[in-house]
């Protein structure tokens, strides 16, 4: 005489496990795990201070949320609502949700990528959600074009996330630029100069929007920003030693006819201390470190083009060498793959109210973790390869959301890209974007896969 | 009186203001885990989770609260799980009265997040104790009762009322008096199965509570620990406890009250007791009792039947002082005259040193626990944290709704009158005023107005 009637739709079961992840990955980690960097950054933004050359934004971001609540409890909420929103609303992009969805959404919710990481205040996940939501808001405004009024709200959403994200990493705009080809693609319509005006002004509109940001984040009477500089000069030492170590031939003339004596010194103990795997090494050595800054800096700058455009080879090599380490480090375990509890110097907590954290949940969070260390799911590699696959099949199909998560797709393997570039450090936490694209890419593909063998649609 | 069976809900929860209320609360469920997890452990929660960790009974209080502990703290240590799934099994279940509804009201979303700023929500949802449990999983199996009666039908639907009963016999087991709110549930249950019948009815209703009374009673069995080795726990310990605190109160409201009882067992333990029970005595709590070590040997060596004698002697021979001392006590609980004196609010982690090293979970309180309690002390002045505020909305909720008397309505009532039910029990076994013990009622006292804030019935037939 009674009834038993359970009617689940995918798309329920699909948001259902998105739901219960946050509120799993919120109740395993809140408050937060937090590193020297973000309790520095905290301090920034607690006290309206500037002392770390760290991204002003994002410092800005932290203390807007501990004026709320004390801590980072509150900024760990939001930042993974946003990115578990933005998933779950990939299934309004599709006009129907497969079975796949939710165990895909599940898995992927079980990554280390995810329970954990979305805990940890780093501004590396801070860009990549914004990031990932920037384009997925993007996506949306693509489908609903022919409406107005949402398109717009729907652009400006993904102009602001993008923007964020353009200024919380120094080459996080890479995201930008993809999401404004894909716009510019998708409302150029085959016409090219319309496809250039939306794409190029969307880019200057993050570009300029997110210089605004940084503008008013900065506080009163702080110190001038260093901006590029005093990272491209630490980009440049490090490559520099690297290219002394790697070929013991090369010669430091331009900085030599500069500063004979720190030159001689810095050609003679690179090679003692240099390393791909992290630029920190060179601070063991404090003789070298005032040698390397006692050099002026614009002797630097030119030996360091002089090594790109005359020792092309030598400079590949040195970038490879640090390029590596970054995406496919040999020894996972010394690039800081988990990161769990509370810890920095006590003059940075003390005034926050903040104690040294490694408890028990700390401990089993960092466990879990280390259970997929050496495995295809810690490897940025597998994401890539990954992506490319998703963006080739999303171009396939070519619906307008497609496009825009193929955007994603391209931005995550271009952004690890530009490690070769720039990287001075193996941290795993740095490509952090690429297995986000990656991983949100495979469970649009979960939600309505892309089969070459059938091809479903929408209209346009 | 049943609605029709075949999609009778079909419509419901879709109006902007039902997705803004869904919204709402969502909303105020990563608030409150943001604002508290991972929870708020006190003296009671700390010695649950050692319960839970070492699976030897560590205490006397329901053993439901360590085992419900144990598979979240099992997952990941300590208790920023469970705080999770506790809170959201009442923010889902609050997402869910759109359901219950054809309409819903803009002013039922601004109430909501109202209800959501009170310290009872906002705070006390984060707060490891087992009196929020209970209030929690009584309010969940009074919605999915709800929902069970919404659907009735020729098939009465399964699921709903499974959870229900598992929720209300959880319930039962995490206060010492939940059994009133099954009895309430059984209540609903029989007057939702009413249109077969009389006999339909009652068996319904009496299946209901055997159901849940069984159910309970195995989960206690299974759910109870061990005492550690060497050690026996009493078992009647809260009885005891219950009759010293009533014998002490009526000598303190009836001076010339003798002990008789007591006397003939330990005629010393009479004279102290009459002579000193007054001094240490207060309706506020029974700990003051411990202030006075020679009172407290007085109460425990006399031999438990002799203090059982006299506890049943003063009922039926001096019924006045039984009452003045019961009414004093309930005074306490209910109005909570002096607020600050009935431990309003318990925020961050504090413990037996011992145990919070050995659980390996960071104690004390954070800069954002000292802001909740500083939140919270606002109230402490206004109707809002007063549970008298909550009987008077449960009265007037359940007026209001048996008006309209539709299936979900009685769901909603039953549970206003358990809870009120549950209130009043508290004149017979109250033993201290902390806030939390009514909590319950204030959390249904907000679900009902809630419930009838979303579509009241005065709008029936419009």
């Amino acid at each position: 005489m009674t009834g038993l009637r359970l009617e689940i739709k995918p798309r329920s079961a699909f948001r259902a496990v998105l739901a219960a992840s946050l509120l799993f990955v919120l109740g395993a980690n809140l408050p937060g795990h937090l590193s020297y960097d973000t309790v520095a950054q905290l301090y920034e933004g607690h006290f309206h201070i500037r002392e770390t050359w760290g991204p002003a934004l994002y410092a800005a971001i932290l203390g807007f949320f501990d004026r709320f609540i004390p801590g980072t409890a509150l900024y760990v909420t939001v930042s993974g609502l946003i990115f578990f929103a933005s998933v779950a609303s990939l299934s309004d992009l599709r006009p129907k949700t497969s079975w796949w969805a939710a165990p895909v959404a599940a898995l992927v919710a079980l990554t280390p990528q995810v329970v954990l990481y979305q805990a940890i205040v780093w501004k590396d996940v801070c860009f990549a959600n914004c990031a990932v939501a920037g384009l997925v808001c993007l996506a949306h405004a693509v489908r609903v074009w022919p409406e107005r009024r949402r398109r717009w709200l729907l652009l400006i959403a993904a102009l602001l996330l993008l923007a964020v994200a353009s200024q919380v990493r120094q080459n996080g705009i890479i995201a930008a630029a993809f999401a404004a080809a894909a716009l510019g693609w998708i409302a150029g319509a085959g016409r090219w100069r319309r496809g250039l005006a939306w794409g190029g002004g969307s880019l200057i509109a993050v570009a300029v929007t997110g210089q605004a940001l940084t503008l008013a984040s900065i506080p009163p009477h702080a110190p001038p920003d260093p901006g590029v500089s005093t990272g491209l000069g630490i980009v440049q030492n490090y490559d520099l030693m690297g290219a002394v170590t790697l070929d013991r031939s090369y010669k430091l003339s331009i900085m030599a006819a500069a500063d004979p004596a720190d030159t001689a010194l810095i050609q003679a103990r690179a090679p003692l201390v240099y390393s791909g795997r992290r630029v920190d090494f060179i601070d063991r050595d404090k003789a070298l470190t005032d040698a390397e800054w006692n050099v002026p800096a614009d002797a630097t700058s030119r030996q360091w083009v002089d090594l790109i455009v005359h020792h092309p080879l030598l400079y590949l090599r040195v970038r490879w060498e640090d390029f590596r380490w970054v995406f496919a480090p040999p020894v996972i375990d010394w690039c800081l793959p988990i990161y769990a509890g509370v810890e920095a110097p006590a003059d940075k907590m003390v005034p926050l109210g903040l104690t040294y954290r490694y408890v028990g949940s700390d401990i089993e969070m960092a466990n879990y973790a280390s259970w997929f260390l050496d495995t295809p799911v810690y490897a940025h590699g597998f994401y890539v390869a990954l992506s490319v696959v998703l963006a080739g099949l999303f171009l396939w199909r070519r619906e307008p959301a497609d496009r825009v998560l193929a955007a994603l797709q391209l931005a995550g393997a271009a952004f690890a890209a530009s490690f070769f570039v720039i990287s001075i450090a193996c941290d795993y936490r740095y490509l952090y974007f690429t297995d986000l694209a990656a991983l949100v890419g495979l469970v649009y593909a979960a939600v309505d896969p892309p089969m070459p063998w059938r091809r479903a649609g929408t209209p346009p | 009186m049943t609605v029709s069976p075949k999609d009778p809900v079909e419509g419901t929860g879709r109006s902007p203001a039902a997705r803004g209320f869904r919204i709402a609360m969502a909303a105020g469920l990563l608030l409150t885990l943001a604002a508290n997890a991972p929870g708020h452990l006190s003296y009671d929660s700390v010695v649950s989770l050692t319960e839970a960790r070492e699976g030897e009974r560590q205490t006397w209080a329901p053993a439901i609260s360590s085992a419900i502990l144990k598979p979240f703290d099992a997952l990941v240590g300590g208790t920023g799980l469970y705080v999770t799934a506790s809170a959201a099994l009442l923010f889902f279940c609050l997402m869910s009265l759109t359901r219950l509804r054809p309409r819903a009201s803009w002013a039922a979303v601004a109430l909501g997040v109202g209800v959501i700023l009170t310290p009872q929500v906002l705070i006390y949802q984060g707060i490891v104790w087992r009196d929020v449990l209970c209030a929690n999983l009584t309010v969940a199996g009074f919605v999915l009762l709800a929902h069970a009666a919404r659907r009735w039908g020729p098939r009465p639907p399964i699921l709903p009322l499974a959870g229900a009963l598992l929720c209300l016999a959880l319930a039962s087991l995490a206060r010492q008096n939940g059994l009133i709110l099954v009895a309430a549930g059984a209540g609903v249950v029989a007057w939702t199965a009413r249109g077969g019948g009389w006999r339909a009815s009652f068996a319904w209703g009496l299946g209901g509570l055997v159901a849940a009374v069984v159910l309970a009673a195995g989960v206690d069995r299974l759910a109870t620990p061990p005492p550690p080795e060497g050690q026996v726990l009493p078992g009647d310990a809260g009885l005891q406890i219950l009759q010293h605190y009533d014998i002490v109160g009526a000598v303190a409201h009836h001076p010339k009250l003798k002990l008789t009882e007591i006397g003939r067992a330990d005629p010393a333990a009479e004279a102290y007791l009459e002579a000193h029970a007054a001094q240490v005595y207060s309706p506020v709590r029974i700990d003051t009792l411990d202030s006075d070590p020679a009172l407290g040997r007085a109460l425990w060596r006399t031999p438990a039947k002799a203090m059982g004698a006299q506890w049943r002697a003063i009922i039926l021979r001096h019924p006045a002082a039984y009452l003045l001392q019961r009414a004093d006590v309930f005074r306490w609980t209910l109005l909570t005259p002096k607020l600050e004196l009935c431990l309003p609010v318990a925020v961050g982690v504090s413990g037996s040193p011992d145990m919070l090293k050995d659980l390996d979970i960071q104690a004390g309180a954070r800069p954002q626990d000292q802001g909740l309690a500083e939140y919270a002390s606002h109230f402490y002045r206004t109707p809002v944290y007063s549970h008298l505020t909550w009987v008077v909305v449960a009265l007037g909720m359940i007026g209001l709704l048996l008006r309209r008397r539709d299936p979900a309505d009685c769901a909603v009532i039953g549970l206003l009158v358990g809870a009120l039910a549950f209130t009043a029990s508290f004149a017979i076994i109250s033993v201290a005023c902390d806030y939390r013990y009514l909590y319950l009622m204030d959390l249904a006292g907000m679900a009902g107005l809630l419930y009838v804030a979303l579509d009241p019935p005065r709008w029936r037939g419009r």
